[in-house]
Formats: structure tokens, sequence, C-alpha cells
């Protein structure tokens, strides 16, 4: 690197502080979170937990972790998120190779993203959705959970755009070897797009993994929800006026560390995963260089 | 493991049981049909039940059995021990008990985490033509939808033909309550009823008192002291003046579950004020109408001290942010001393407290009376929703037969013909009781010298049954309200007296502060402010229910606050009669003329 | 148009997969957005409801709280908008001047964090940092001399918050699509730059963020459409009565209104409304980039 200017130093520096303070600020609430699941009971009631636990247990681990459903919710969660980012990138990526040509080379490509772009904004709600879903027999199906949302017109924009600023001579040299469009997409566009691909799987997987409703409206019985919906109906219950509070049931509905705990593992390997795809964006440079 | 132990404390029968809706759907499973057929016969000559005379009513038993679907509210997580490893909602002993003795087979349609997942299930159920229903919980909001749209029965007939005779006194008694089911004469729904005792108690630092050497407050003006002493004279002694009076949630206005104020508002009125919800308080007044609590001139004597405890500091200066768990961690943490609210505070929130200082020590006491010695507290409703039947369903002998069981079992009243005596002891041997030796033993086993290969669940303590009782399809049908308070009597007389009912046992579990807070609640016998106003939600509080709650919550809040002046409740009260209060005033008024 | 079908059948072939899957899940549902133009009851469908017309829609602006909540709607979607924009941008230049690599990693997955932490958590959280007692944030204030501020009960403050918060919420991820973009910049671009002479600081200018414009302007582009979303997650979890005259949105009104009554129809019209105007915005920048910069957003 030549950049040894003075100036550019002074800023290296308070570039490296600045965002290092910005990289604090954005995990100490989680590891606050992260505090609260390691508490007793009491000291999150009092909320006097702040960032080191009080009354340090395992308690609400061993809780959560001893929960069936949870792990049970779990395992579903990870299951669409693997089938639905698979199928929404495979449904993406070709429809995106063939709408990111020209309009000369694809005429009639505006009615397509005009189509789809419409979605983005125009839905018929819930009921009719449920209808839908329930006329097809998807009901309590995983596929309830994964085909719906697998068009994400947001991420096949991006990744026509991204496809644009591949080279056209890349193409038509595969052309001139004989090669097909789907040859083409599969050995020239995909290698050369790793990091644009990486990067939408990653917004597919975090919407799948976060999604919670579509859980709760399809599937019959909390056997059936993803982590996200099991996660929601724990997390969301502190509302109490709308049922009756009994000496019983108000120590359960209080249990902050097990919330909190769940929180926590229920995020982990969404949070795991992204150091792994994070690799083709930071490395991706050798692929994104390929030079004509 | 502290706190499985502590599970096997108080119970307060069904309250959570009692928001459980329910659904059932016509079963369209290959047993349909002959249990419909079987249903029929049942409803016409009573017939295929296995005939028992009248005095052992209880050996009632369906032959072929009747099948009903039904659905239910489980999150699996608030409930404490309700299954023993293995056991579930849909299978255990209780169903499998049902089935085999009473020729009963529940099967569950859906299980949601979430009343407002239900909600929205039996919505989509309705908008979808979906099946709908046998017996089901129907949410507030489709009530009126499923009496309009002629998708539930009447119930008056069957009521009269099969209900425990108790039950229908306990009908009489809240009539005044069902307004929401009640059309052209006709019952359409059966309540679930709250205990009806989370009436407020006034819950005070008793350490703070004495180290600061005051008494506990008996009027307001004593309150106001406390509070101030509470606010400037360092109670905790740590040198630092971090600690304040009044711990209260004021999101939501002066009414709501845990923290509310109507205790203050009672000192000064006899009108009962909740700002967030246009279907309560109505207030009766001396012309036999109702009018709204929230407008009444007399709230501002309210407001007037509500202000100015807001101003001295000497409540929670960020009240108006917070909901009830929030402000409740300020009486946790040791940073207000004095809060109300439901007896059941007595453990959590304020026994936290005490975990984290052992000094800090939560008492309940009466309420304080105003400057003209009024002392009162508004009524939470008494019903806790309501189960319907669907019109087809055929099978309404069978649910009777059921609920009248368990209810009987509530009643325990001697020579009960509906009483069961195989549920004698309890519901399910090395469930909810062990018999050791002819002892029945239903709780703290391990004191009691219970082997531990014996012990319900592993780790020694009590289930609640509950949850594999109600099931689905009884929702809160069976809590008889106020059943708690002989037990509670009881035991305050003597802590170590011997538990002889189910209930007196349930009793028995709750923390001590909890009885004593009870015992406080029910000694100082208070008439308890109802709202008369239990009808079904008029057209204009459907349209502009929602304005009003922003604007008079808002506007008290900014009163109190200070942002605007006491007088600016004129202003307000104008605003909100012209803005749909008084049309609804006047629907309320010919709704309650009508209902009368 | 047989030659017409001949050359471009693959590419319709490719299209097809993602356009029966719309068919079905998108506009097959669509028939529902009649509510929004019937007095909708659920136990009578949609073909037995009443019609009426446009009253939902004169509703949502005859309510007396219509201005405020609309005019709340706009200023904090559209700061929102505009800063949820710049700033990922300029964390994503900036992060890109890291030189150590497991530095810049260990960064980016910890302002990725925040995303995944739900308003329901941070509302609680958020109380007790802004808290006017004790909380962090105001101590800093008080540090410096300052007047404690009350964020979340003062109306003004309350926006500058939700705004602020919701930046720091996302910011980490919505940085990540300008980050996979700098990274597949060409480095001979660089390179030759350097032999220029260019500064850091140029390159930036000129290399950088004309390679990334594209792409700021197609999410610039696709964020118009939520023009009206004022994050309905976020301000139901943050507001309350004190602050409701500047905090209430159009999502959160309407919410409301329906958990008094279910009222689907009132709730569907308002969706659409929101929808008419992102779409028109949308056509409208569609169309001014490709006037003024020749560049077809999708």
């Amino acid at each position: 690197m030549k950049f040894r200017s003075r100036s550019y130093a002074a800023f290296a520096i308070s570039n490296n502080v600045f965002l290092s303070l910005l990289g604090l600020i954005c995990i100490l609430p989680l590891i606050h979170v992260l505090a609260v699941s390691f508490s007793s009971r009491a000291a999150a009631t009092a909320n006097i937990v702040n960032f080191w636990p009080v009354g340090f247990t395992l308690d609400a681990y061993a809780k959560t972790l001893d929960n069936e459903k949870f792990l049970t919710a779990m395992w579903i969660g990870a299951e669409r998120t693997i089938l639905g980012t698979i199928i929404s990138m495979a449904v993406i990526t070709m429809a995106s190779y063939s709408l990111s040509k020209t309009s000369i080379r694809f005429p009639g490509r505006q009615v397509y993203t005009w189509i789809f772009v419409f979605t983005m904004l125009f839905s018929g709600g819930l009921i009719p959705s449920y209808i839908v879903i329930s006329k097809l027999h998807l009901l309590d199906t995983i596929w309830s959970l994964v085909l719906p949302g697998a068009v994400s017109v947001w991420n096949m924009i991006l990744m026509l755009n991204f496809f644009r600023t591949i080279p056209q001579d890349l193409e038509e040299a595969a052309y001139i070897d004989g090669a097909g469009h789907l040859r083409v997409l599969w050995s020239v566009y995909l290698p050369v797009s790793m990091p644009s691909i990486a990067t939408l799987s990653l917004f597919t997987m975090v919407s799948h993994w976060n999604s919670w409703f579509d859980g709760v409206i399809y599937m019959s019985k909390p056997e059936g929800y993803p982590l996200a919906s099991y996660l929601h109906s724990m997390i969301v219950s502190d509302n109490l006026s709308r049922i009756g509070v009994s000496a019983e049931s108000i120590a359960n509905f209080s249990n902050r560390t097990v919330k909190a705990a769940q929180i926590f593992i229920g995020a982990l390997p969404i949070l795991l995963v992204y150091p792994f795809l994070q690799k083709y964006f930071v490395k991706g440079i050798v692929l994104g260089s390929v030079k004509s | 493991m502290k706190r499985y132990v502590k599970l096997a404390k108080g119970v307060t029968l069904s309250l959570v049981i009692g928001m459980l809706p329910t659904l059932a759907a016509c079963s369209d499973n290959n047993s349909g049909e002959t249990n419909n057929a079987a249903a029929n016969q049942a409803a016409n000559n009573g017939a295929t039940k296995t005939d028992v005379p009248p005095n052992e009513i209880y050996k009632q038993k369906f032959d072929p059995p009747i099948t009903i679907t039904t659905a239910v509210v489980d999150d699996g997580a608030s409930r404490g021990n309700a299954f023993k490893p293995g056991e579930s909602m849909e299978d255990n002993v209780h169903l499998r008990w049902m089935k085999e003795n009473m020729g009963i087979d529940i099967k569950f349609d859906f299980i949601v985490t979430k009343p407002e997942d239900y909600d929205t299930k039996i919505r989509l159920l309705l908008s979808s033509g979906g099946k709908l229903p046998d017996v089901f919980g129907a949410p507030g909001d489709s009530v009126q939808n499923l009496i309009d749209a002629d998708r539930v029965m009447p119930l008056n007939e069957a009521i009269e033909k099969y209900a425990h005779p108790e039950f229908k006194k306990i009908l009489e008694k809240y009539d005044y309550a069902l307004g929401e089911v009640k059309r052209d004469g006709k019952l359409y729904g059966l309540p679930g009823f709250f205990m009806g005792d989370e009436g407020t108690v006034m819950w005070i630092r008793k350490d703070w008192l004495d180290t600061l050497g005051l008494q506990p407050p008996k009027t307001i003006a004593e309150l106001e002291n406390v509070l101030k002493q509470f606010t400037e004279n360092d109670p905790d002694g740590n040198g630092k003046a971090d600690t304040f009076g009044l711990a209260v949630p004021l999101k939501e206005g002066p009414w709501t579950w845990m923290g509310q104020t109507d205790a203050i508002v009672s000192a000064f009125t006899k009108q009962m004020i909740n700002t967030y919800d246009v279907r309560s308080y109505w207030n009766k007044g001396d012309d036999g109408k109702l009018s709204y609590g929230a407008i009444h001139p007399d709230a501002k004597k309210y407001l007037e001290t509500m202000r100015d405890w807001m101003s001295k500091g000497y409540m929670d200066k960020e009240a108006g942010i917070k909901d009830p768990m929030k402000a409740s961690e300020m009486a946790a943490s040791g940073k207000a001393g004095v809060m109300f609210g439901p007896f059941w505070m007595g453990d959590w929130p304020l026994n936290d407290a005490t975990k984290l200082n052992p000094k800090a020590d939560f008492q309940p006491f009466p309420l304080p009376a105003g400057p003209d010695g009024l002392v009162g507290r508004a009524e939470k409703s008494i019903t806790a929703g309501f189960t319907m039947f669907n019109k087809d369903f055929k099978g309404i002998e069978a649910w009777f037969a059921y609920f009248n069981k368990i209810f009987a079992k509530n009643l325990e009243q001697e020579g009960d013909p509906y009483f069961d005596p195989r549920f004698k002891d309890g519901y399910h041997e090395g469930y909810d009781y062990v018999n050791l030796d002819g002892k029945i033993i239903k709780g703290n086993y391990k004191e009691a010298g219970v082997p531990e290969d014996k012990w319900p669940l592993k780790d020694g303590s009590r289930m609640d049954m509950r949850f594999m009782i109600a099931n689905g399809i009884l929702g809160g049908t069976t809590t008889i309200p106020f059943s708690n308070d002989e037990p509670i009597k009881k035991f305050l007389a003597d802590p170590n007296a011997e538990p002889l009912t189910t209930r007196e046992f349930d009793v028995k579990q709750m923390v001590k502060k909890q009885i004593t807070a009870a015992g406080v609640r029910m000694n100082q016998g208070i008439e308890e402010g109802k709202n008369y106003f239990t009808g079904p939600m008029t057209e204009t509080m459907k349209s502009k229910g929602e304005l009003l709650k922003k604007l008079a919550t808002e506007s008290y809040l900014k009163i109190i606050y200070g942002e605007k002046p006491l007088d600016y409740f004129d202003e307000f009260t104008k605003q909100w009669l012209e803005n749909g209060g008084e049309k609804i005033t006047e629907e309320v008024n010919e709704w309650y003329s009508k209902s009368q | 148009m047989a030659s017409y079908w001949r050359k471009t059948w693959p590419f319709h072939l490719l299209v097809l997969p993602a356009l029966i899957l719309c068919i079905i899940f998108q506009y097959i549902p669509l028939f529902g957005v009649v509510i929004a133009f019937q007095d909708y009851q659920p136990w009578l469908g949609i073909k037995k409801s009443a019609w009426v017309g446009l009253t939902h829609f004169r509703t949502l602006f005859e309510y007396p709280d219509s201005k405020q909540v609309i005019w709340n709607t706009l200023i904090i979607a559209s700061f929102k908008l505009v800063i949820n924009l710049f700033v990922p941008i300029v964390f994503a230049l900036l992060l890109n001047e890291i030189v150590k690599t497991y530095f810049k990693r260990i960064l980016q997955t910890l302002v990725y964090l925040p995303h995944f932490l739900s308003w329901v958590i941070l509302g609680g959280i958020m109380i007790d940092i802004l808290s006017t007692d004790g909380g962090i944030v105001n101590r800093v204030i008080n540090a410096f001399g300052g007047q404690s501020i009350f964020f979340l009960g003062d109306g003004q403050w309350f926006r500058l918050t939700v705004i602020i918060s919701d930046v720091w919420k996302e910011f980490g991820f919505s940085a990540i699509i300008f980050l996979a973009t700098l990274v597949g910049i060409n480095p001979a671009l660089y390179e030759a730059a350097e032999i220029d002479g260019a500064t850091r600081w140029q390159q930036v200018i000129h290399i950088s963020v004309p390679l990334i414009m594209p792409i700021v302007i197609v999410v610039a582009t696709l964020s118009l459409g939520r023009i009206l979303d004022a994050g309905f997650d976020q301000i139901l979890n943050l507001y309350n009565p004190l602050v409701y005259s500047h905090g209430d949105i159009i999502d959160t009104f309407v919410y409301r209104v329906g958990l008094n009554n279910g009222q689907f129809s009132f709730g569907t019209a308002v969706g659409l409304f929101k929808s008419v105007i992102g779409f028109i915005l949308i056509i409208i920048s569609y169309r001014l980039a490709y006037k003024l910069a020749n560049y077809r957003i999708f």
C-alpha cells in the first residue's frame, strides 16, 4: 500500500477508532441479553443486570435445551432456511439471468420486470393467501413456508443489476464455444458473481430464519413451528391484560432469563453462518477481478 | 432446582385456562358419521349413554364414543409442569381416562401458542369457509360475528336440560356480565369466569416505613407523606437520592393489570376510570343512566393529585412510557417503595426484591381513604371469555356430562350426584396425588416421605393439572368466582390448618404474602366498582373508539406531566363528547335500558 | 413472431419458474384487495360482503388525527429512508479502507448483530439506556453539563430517537450489499489510478463511488416504495401516550383501530393506499433514472 501520506495515516487511525467504537455500540445490547440469560430470575425481574450476570446460573439454558419443542423448532427453522434459500436462489438466479439482458436481446423483458415489481408493493393480504395455501393442500407442510416467498423481487432486482456488470465479452466467448444459456449461467455468471450470490443468499437465509408469522398461520400445531414462530410466542407474551393472571402462572410468565437464553440460542445459528459467507465478500476480490 | 419447587404453589383455578380459547370443528374424519348418529340419538332420547340412576349420574358413559374436536392455546412454557415427560396436551392420562370411562374422545384441530394467534386462526377459518366448530372459546371481536352469522347454538335449552344445578345458579348470579353473548333473550355462550380475587391492594416497603419511623398510611394525605419521605429521606440509607415513592405504569392510563391506580381514583370519587378502553368503565349515575368515568369532572381531583406527585418527584418520572412489567422493575430493584396491584404480586415481582436484598420487605396494606373518607377500587371484569357451540354440534349432552363432572369436583359438595367418587382423592394417582399406605399426599412429596420412585415428577415437584383437565373443550367455564375466599380465610386464621379440599390445598401452596394480601383485600370489605356496560361494542365504539381511547389517555398523561393545565380536562371532555363520545353514551344507555 | 420466440425462448423459460410462483402466490391472492372497497365481514366472505366504494379511503383522511398521523409517517419514514441509505454507504466506504482483513471481518460481524434483536427486546433496553434517571446516555449528557433529556417521552426527541435507533439497528446489515459491490470492483482500476498519481481520496471519489452508484440508485428506488412505512414494529414498542402527537404513524394507528374491531377492510384499504403511493414513486424514479442517467433500474 502506498498511501502513506500523513493525512491518510491520521485518517486511518481515526477511522479504526471510530469503527471500533461503532462495533462496540452494536454488540453491547447482545452482551446484555447474554448476561441476563446467565442471571437469576430475581435479578432479571428487578432489571439490575447490565453486562455481567448477577447471581450466575445456567438454569435458563438447562431449561431451554431441555425443552423438546425448542429443539424441534430449531430443526424446522433450519430446514426451511436451507430449503427456502436453495429454491429461492435458484429461481431468482435463473430469472435474473434473463432479465439482465438488454431489451434488444430480450424484447419483452420489461413486461416481466413490471409484473414482478408490482408484487413488491401489492399483495392480497392474509386471508386470500391463506385460502390459496389451503386449496393447494400446503397447510402443515414445509412448502407453505418455502414457496410463497420464494420470488423475492428485491433480491431479483439486485441480482439482475449485479449480472449486468459482468463483462459482455466473457459471455460471448462462451457462446462462441457453443455453450447454451444454462451453461453460460452456470459456468460464466455464477463463478464471477459469488460475492453477490453470497450476499443475496444471506439475505434470504436471514429472512427465512426470522419470519414467524407464516409459521403461526400455516401450521396447526406448535410442533410444526419454525424457531422464529416459536420464539415469537415466547417473547411477546409479556402483555397479561388479556389473560387472567393466577398466582401460579405469573412466575412463569415473567421468566426473562429463559427468554434471553432462547433469544441468544435462537440467533446463534444465523450469526454463525455469517462469517462463513463473509469470506466470499471480503476475499471475493480474487473472483470479482476476473479479467476479460 | 428451587424454581421447580416454587411451581408447586398456589393455584387460582384455571385463570389462565379461563382464557384458553377452544375450538372444535365438525370432525370430518372417519369416525364423524358414527358419532353424529350416536349424538343424534342421544339428543333424541338420551338412550345411547349407559343408563344410570339419577343419584349416580356421574357414571354417564357414551357408547359408541363421541369425538369432540377442539383447539387450545398452549405455549408450553408459561404453564409449568402440566404433563409428564412423554405425555402432552394431545395424549395424556386424563384424555385416556375420558375415553375409557366416559366414551368421550377429544381431538385437537389446532394448537397455538398465543391468544392473538388463536384469534387469527378463528378469523381465517371463518373467512376461508373452514369448518367451524363444535365447541370453542370465541375471541372477543368474533362473538358478534358468530351470532350474526347464525353459526352458534343458543344454549338455554341445553343448560336447562343438562347443566349442574349449581352452575345454573352461578349463571343467574352473574347474568349482568353476560351481555355480550345474549341476543333476543337467548344465551349463545358460556362464560369462563375469573376468580374475582385480583382487586388492588397497596404494597409498601415495610422496612422503609420502619427505618423512617412511619406508620402505614391510612389516608391519601398520609400516603402522600410516605411518598414524600421515601423520595426525600433516603429510606435505603445509601446516602444517595436514588429512591422515590410510587412505582406506577401510566402508559395505558389509570387502569391496567398491575400497578393500576384505581385505588387513588376511588379515594376521590365513586367514578371508576379507564382511559385505555372505551368499553370501560361505564358508571351508573343516580338517575340510573350510565356515563363514562374518564370524562367525569371528579377525575380532575385524581389528576390534580397525580400531577402534584409527578411534579414533586414522588412517583416515577418515566411512568408515562412504562407498561406494568417495566414499572414493576422499579419496585423490585429497590428504587420505589410503594406499588398498587393484585394479591399475587406477593410472589412475582415483589418477592424478587427480597431475594436480591433480604431486608426488602413489601407488605400488603388496606387501601387509603380520600379526604372525604372514600375508599374503593375497580372490579376487573369477571368474565374471561366465552365458550360457544356450533349450531351443528350434536354432542352437547356429552359435553355437559364432562363439564358437570369437573364442575362438581371444583364444588366439592356433599351428596352431589355429579361428583365422581373416582376423583375423590384427586384426578389421577401418580399425577396430582400419591397414595402412600392410605394417606393421600398432594405435594411436598419429599417432606411427606414419599419414596422417590413414586413422585409424579422426577424432581419431586407438583403437577399443574389444570391444563390436562380443561384440555380445550371446557375453556374456563368450570371456574367458580370467589371460591378461593373461604380457603384463604381458613389459612389466615390458622396457617398450619390441614387442607381438606383440592381448593384448600391449592390455596395453601401460595406464598405467604399472597395469602396475607388476599386477606387484606377481603377484610377491607370494599364493594368493587363495576363496569355496567357488558354488551357488544356499539357501532360508534367500533368507528370512533380507538380515537377516543387515544384522546383520553393522551390528555390524562399531558395533564399529569404538567404539559397541559388542569383545566385542559374540560377541553378534553368537550372533544371527547364531540368526537363520538356523545353518540356512544347514547348507544350505551340504549343498550342498558334494553338489557334491564 | 415465430422468430421472436425462436430467439428468446430460453429467456422465457428461465423466467418461467419465478413467474409461476409469482402468479400462484402473489397474483391469485390479489383478488383479496377488493375487500378494501367492501364492508368485509369474515363470515359473509368476499362474495356476500357489502360494497362501500371508497368509504374506507375517505375514513383514513377524515379522522381528526389523520393529518397528524400521515405527517408523522412521512417525516419519520423519509428521514429513515435517506439516512438508512447514506450511513451504510459511508460505513461501507470506511470499512473498505481498513487494511487488516481479520479486523474488517470482526467489525463487519459486530455491526451486523443488532439486526437480529427484535424491537420487543430493544424497546426494554432503550427505556433503560435512555432513562432520565441514571440511563447511560443521559449520564454522558450530564457529564458534559447538559440537561437530562426525556428521549422517549418528548415528541421531537422521540422522532429523533426512533430514526437514530433504526439506523443503528440496520446500518450494518444494509451495508452488506454495498460492501459486496465494493469488493466486486476490479482492483486493476485502482492500480491504474495510482499509477496516474491519484490519492486514496480521489480514488474513492472517482472509482468507488461511481461504481457503487447503480446499486445505490437501485436500492434508493426500491426503498421509495416504502415511503409510508415508518417502522411499525419499532414504533409499536417504543411509543406511548406522551408522544402520540409526534410518534403515532399510519401503521400503528391502523393496528389499534383493527384491534378494536378486526377491521379488515379498513386495514386493507390503508395498505392499498400505501402501495399505490409507493408504486407511483417507484415509477417516477424509474423514469427519472432512465431519463437522467440513461439507466434502467430493472
